[in-house]
């Protein structure tokens, strides 16, 4: 681990569902509680998992939780949740060696989550392929190319 | 759409952990599928890419 992650409020992982879900508080300015998840894409042939994450905040109208992934919350706490959202990519791969896929939920997303593999590449290449879709193409992941969105699996050590 | 504001370090009312965990229990339950349309998105990506059929 690359830093202090926050402590998981839950975690759970449905056989039925194939959905790994995780919740935890981020505590910077205010306390917010975050949602992480492994979808599943396709659950026959080659696998893929979504991995999604967002605040969970309140329907004004029903007064039930939804995950909202395109608010931005600037809570002042950024290397704690990355760190905390990063920390759930080897349970999945503990119950699932399959890829997982990330795509930001704006341009702008993918490109801070690009920014934050190459800050940490030192710490993610020993154990993980990226790779990357550019132009039409599936691409090893590189510092200098803007990518659509990500794909990353486990070496094989 | 409310953000749920409290405050600094006092964590969430009794209120909202109850809602929490009922949220949670949902998403369990497979009631509630976290990230659908992101999902669907991916899953469209990746058969541009013919990476899934």
């Amino acid at each position: 681990m690359i830093g202090e992650p926050y402590p998981f409020l839950s975690e759970d992982y449905s056989t039925e569902s194939d959905v790994l879900f995780f919740t935890f508080l981020s505590q910077g300015e205010k306390v917010i509680p975050k949602a992480v998840a492994f979808t599943p894409i396709e659950k026959t042939g080659n696998k893929y998992y979504n991995w999604g994450f967002g605040d969970l905040v309140i329907d004004d109208a029903t007064g039930e939780f939804f995950v909202n992934d395109r608010i931005e919350s600037n809570n002042g706490d950024v290397k704690s949740v990355f760190y905390t959202v990063v920390s759930t990519l080897s349970t999945l791969f503990d119950i699932h060696p399959e890829t997982v896929f990330i795509e930001g939920s704006n341009r702008q997303r993918t490109k801070i989550y690009s920014g934050l593999i190459i800050r940490h590449w030192r710490q993610i290449s020993p154990f993980y392929n990226i790779m990357g879709f550019n132009n039409g193409k599936i691409k090893p992941f590189r510092s200098d190319m803007v990518f659509d969105y990500l794909l990353i699996s486990k070496k094989k050590l | 759409m409310a953000t749920l504001v409290k405050n600094k370090k006092k964590g969430l009312t009794a209120d909202t952990l109850g809602q929490l965990k009922d949220f949670i229990s949902k998403v369990k339950k497979g009631q509630i599928v976290p990230f659908k349309e992101k999902t669907e998105r991916a899953k469209q990506n990746l058969k541009k890419a013919r990476l899934i059929k």
